[in-house]
């Protein structure tokens, strides 16, 4: 991968001591963090007219976990109403409003934007940026998403309350006549304004990544994550412009009195189901794709290897986002009017680099010395939840299958087993990752595995039976069912299980506000990670970076630990390393000995002696 | 490019019509982002991030200069949204929000000026 | 059938396409089990195996290429079987009987159901608080003629493990081959497709009879008026 050979002779390095075998802090190159400023605002005025991408960074992932909460908040009104048959918690009328709206706020305003909060905050560190390349369109989609958010949510103060077609909205039943009531409207304009939001933050991203890296950053040098935000914020350009588009056309039915979608007129209530789901199924990949990637800087980090077939998984994701642009209409199997077998053939297809992710993800654990601090434990339960969702993925791929399970709990279940639970624990398998980086303090370890185990028990309790359920031909989207044999039972293990991950909550909660008291003393490395983000103070200063390391491969910060050692980072990183002599003293942070003067054999060495993990 | 060649196969096995105008649709969606990125490719040249062997000291300078806190950002977002909301709920409130959306654009161009 | 019949709700197949899910349904299960497991058991022994005894840096080998070509190919070659399996088994399912036994055509609206028996002069619709009851005779074909009066629904009989959306403006039709099994399945077809308020309630029985059995039942409400209102009393089980 470098174009320096390595000679014989090659120049070692002595950094940070007199010992050859001495591995290079982070800390001890750029000293003690939190001595300056963090970029955040600290006023309320401050936040409201920040550009830093660090602050929006930030407000992002407050915006979209206070959404997860709201949703979360929905589901349990959801599972409250199905614990048993009849209707005893709310009116079919509040139903179908309650489930419309967990299920938008959800995909819209949970999922997708928690991904731009990486974006915006995790991937210009990781790529050496100073910010992203336009902030103050960074700070409007930021504003546009929140705003957005907030006219859904009020559509439940409308006249008729808010949108109650359920989050695809098929027309007619989501035209005029089907669906009067301004809340309906409300919804269509929320999801205009958020789409916005995302093709805006799309650009942003691609622009970032494409101008702002640091020299020797190449391509293929970048960590995972940033590829899958790359690749991700490709597919919002190619697929939420058709949303919008629908959605104008949707709007333009109810108001205008248009007939786009009007079977009556001519119009075509199934091209509003062509153009949503090619949206809407791309939308699983980009929700799903940066969590992919915060698990990829993960497991090998805990494992102390490098990624297992870096080039492979940037294909695999590459082919994922080309065929999720033709898999929609395994959508619409039941509706007779698709050529089955095409749709099958790519749906199942999509199925093979998914499955080299998860294949390359053990890769990176075996033959590893793995620890299990709480992002890796996140990690692999993730691991195994997504592996659950794939498999009942080929299964609906199939429209043999399909014509049974669709609209059933079956379906239900899959998607919750790879957008809810995956993403969900990917989330905290990232959060208590970068939890140091970005405020300067660890989470407590033992309230971290409470969480843990918890939050497994309860997704798994909610979610599992639903297979059941739907094998049995209980649809969706009822508040009320037949209390035919286990329904009933499984209903209530379902409810028992949220409550559970209601519960699992509270741990994490205890621990985030006991870490924001105690004093920021992380450091900046405190997992030994790899990528460039960890290079920095934590949390990192105003423009991210005073002082960036050689980069010669995917894990910069690992190389340049090991510079000492010949034969385990990188080739190159000890020339570039000495190539800086004469520089001035921000180059060279540890001015001490430079110099070509211990012998090869006594660091050959791949047998660690000091400071790993 | 893919979509195209997905949507000849998709032609060829003989799909429903709205399904072969959403792919080739979308080839010429890809398209536009490929060409696009090809032309810039091309216009700039390798540049110094893309050397295999450059080091951070390479492109000291260009660090670029940073915006400031503004307003303009959310009082954009906030007319926007009102001259969207407008379309159903009524045109003083478009009204209300396009002279938001108006005169914060020149607010932030003239910003952009200083 | 995997699991214990007896305690589960799920309803037998009742037509020959129905059978031919339930094998697709059998292969598909147990390989996806097969994956599921084996991954996390394999999970497992990496946990279990790799966990850091030492201070030594493990090996830092980032490529294999025999190793990502062979679990690319060998999930490509079970997805192929698995693809082959459904080509087969779908054309067999959504083939269109041109001369059936039986038509029926359903119209489904906001939130009943309505079922003509053209041939026969009948019609089934529910009413109120009664959901209809669809009657089918056993051991012959019958082609279902679909239609919406208003938004989407979706015609689903748990018995036939096949549903077909119906989109206003677009009749469509589907054909069954029905088994010789014969008998009262209360509440086995819904509507599938969200469809607005009461779209939990719109549902409907399904009675398989003896074609001549079916014969005379047709004839006898034919006699009645050819209007059928609610289901047929209990007692009259078969």
């Amino acid at each position: 991968m470098t174009t320096i050979d390595r000679k014989p002779s090659a120049p070692t390095v002595t950094l940070g001591g007199d010992d050859p075998n001495h591995l290079v802090s982070i800390d001890s190159v750029i000293g003690p963090s939190g001595q300056e400023g963090t970029g955040l605002p600290t006023t309320l005025v401050g936040w409201l007219t920040t550009t830093n991408h660090k602050a929006l960074g930030v407000a992002y992932f407050v915006a979209s976990l206070t959404f997860l909460a709201i949703g979360g908040g929905l589901a349990g009104i959801i599972r409250a109403e199905l614990t048993s048959p009849g209707q005893q918690v709310v009116s079919e009328q509040v139903y179908n409003q309650v489930f419309t709206i967990h299920g938008s706020v959800m995909v819209f305003l949970f999922a997708v934007p928690f991904g731009f909060g990486l974006a915006n905050y995790i991937m210009p560190l990781q790529i050496g940026a100073p910010d992203l390349a336009f902030p103050r369109l960074n700070a409007f989609s930021f504003w546009l998403y929140v705003i957005g958010g907030a006219v859904m949510l009020f559509g439940f103060a409308a006249d008729g309350g808010a949108a109650p077609f359920g989050w695809f909205a098929y027309p007619p039943l989501s035209g005029a006549s089907g669906s009067p009531g301004l809340g309906a409207d409300m919804w269509i304009v929320a999801i205009i304004l958020t789409g916005t939001s995302g093709t805006l933050t799309a650009v942003n991203v691609i622009a970032t990544i494409t101008m702002l890296r640091t020299p020797g950053m190449t391509l293929f040098r970048m960590p995972i994550l940033t590829w899958n935000l790359l690749v991700t914020a490709f597919m919002v350009l190619v697929v939420f412009p058709v949303l919008s588009g629908a959605l104008l056309m949707l709007l333009a039915d109810r108001q205008f009195g248009t007939k786009f979608y009007v079977p009556t007129d001519g119009g075509s209530p199934i091209l509003w189901q062509h153009l949503f789901w090619f949206f809407g199924h791309p939308e699983v990949y980009i929700v799903a794709l940066p969590f992919f990637g915060v698990v990829t800087e993960i497991f090998p980090v805990f494992a102390r290897r490098p990624v297992f077939g870096y080039k492979g998984l940037i294909f695999a994701t590459l082919t994922i986002g080309a065929l999720s642009t033709s898999v929609w209409a395994h959508h619409m199997f039941v509706t007779g009017e698709v050529v089955v077998t095409f749709f099958a053939l790519t749906s199942s297809l999509i199925a093979i680099p998914t499955g080299v992710k998860v294949f390359n993800w053990m890769g990176s654990m075996y033959g590893g010395a793995i620890t299990f601090e709480a992002p890796m434990k996140f990690a692999i339960g993730f691991l195994v939840t997504f592996v659950v969702g794939g498999v009942t993925g080929v299964m609906l791929a199939s429209p043999t299958l399909d014509f049974q399970l669709s609209d059933s709990f079956f379906v239900v279940a899959h998607f919750h087993y790879v957008m809810g639970g995956t993403v969900v624990i990917a989330l905290f398998a990232g959060i208590y990752f970068w939890w140091p980086k970005v405020t300067g303090r660890m989470l407590s370890e033992r309230l971290a595995t409470w969480h843990f185990w918890l939050l497994m028990i309860g997704f798994n309790m909610t979610f599992f039976f639903m297979h059941l359920l739907g094998r049995e031909g209980m649809p969706r989207r009822v508040p009320d069912y037949e209390p035919i044999s286990n329904w009933e039972l499984w209903n209530q293990l379902a409810t028992a299980g949220y409550v559970i991950l209601l519960i699992s909550m509270v741990p994490f909660l205890i621990a985030v506000v006991k870490s924001l008291r105690g004093p920021a003393n992380a450091g900046a490395d405190p997992w030994n990670a790899y990528s460039l983000e960890w290079a920095t103070t934590s949390p990192p200063v105003e423009h991210n970076f005073e002082w960036i390391p050689p980069i010669r491969s995917e894990r910069p910060v690992f190389d340049f630990r090991w510079i000492n050692h010949d034969d385990v980072g990188a080739p190159g990183v000890a020339e570039a390393w000495m190539a800086r002599e004469g520089l001035d003293d921000r180059w060279l942070p540890l001015a001490g000995p430079v110099a070509a003067d211990v012998a090869d054999d006594a660091n050959a060495a791949s047998s660690a002696d000091s400071d790993v993990g | 490019m893919y979509f195209l060649a997905i949507g000849l196969i998709y032609l060829a096995v003989g799909g429903d019509p709205a399904g072969i105008v959403a792919l080739l649709m979308a080839s010429g969606l890809g398209g536009l982002i490929a060409g696009f990125a090809w032309h810039f490719g091309r216009r700039y040249g390798t540049r110094v991030e893309d050397l295999q062997d450059s080091d951070a000291p390479d492109a000291t300078g260009v660090v670029g200069v940073y915006p400031t806190a503004s307003l303009r950002p959310i009082a954009l977002a906030f007319g926007t949204t009102l001259l969207v909301l407008g379309v159903p709920i009524g045109s003083w409130m478009s009204m209300i929000g396009a002279a938001i959306v108006a005169s914060q654009v020149l607010l932030l161009v003239h910003d952009t000026d200083d | 059938m995997i699991l214990n019949t007896s305690r589960i709700a799920l309803a037998p197949p009742i037509t020959d396409q129905a059978n031919e899910t339930e094998w697709v349904w059998d292969i598909y299960l147990w390989i996806a089990i097969a994956v599921a497991v084996s991954v996390a058991l394999f999970v497992l022994f990496i946990v279990v195996r790799f966990r850091k005894r030492d201070d030594d840096l493990p090996s830092q080998n980032q490529y294999n290429i025999r190793m990502e070509l062979l679990y690319t190919i060998i999930p490509f070659l079970v997805i192929a079987a698995l693809f082959a399996i459904t080509v087969v088994t779908v054309e067999a399912i959504v083939k269109v009987d041109d001369d059936p036994d039986l038509v029926v055509e359903v119209i489904a609206s906001q939130w009943q159901w309505q079922f003509d028996y053209p041939d026969d002069g009948v019609r089934v619709v529910g009413s109120g608080e009664d959901i209809p009851e669809l009657v089918l005779p056993s051991s012959s074909s019958v082609l279902f003629r679909l239609e919406s009066l208003d938004v989407v629904h979706s015609f689903w009989i748990t018995a036939f493990r096949f549903k077909r959306d119906i989109i206003p403006g677009s009749p469509t039709e589907f054909s069954v081959d029905m088994t010789d099994t014969t008998g009262l399945f209360p509440n086995a077809g819904v509507c599938a497709e969200f469809c607005g308020l009461s779209h939990a309630k719109m549902r409907f029985s399904v009675r398989v009879l003896e074609p001549d059995a079916f014969e005379a039942w047709a004839q006898q409400q034919r006699e009645a008026g050819g209007v059928v209102t609610s289901g047929t009393p209990e007692e009259e089980d078969v």
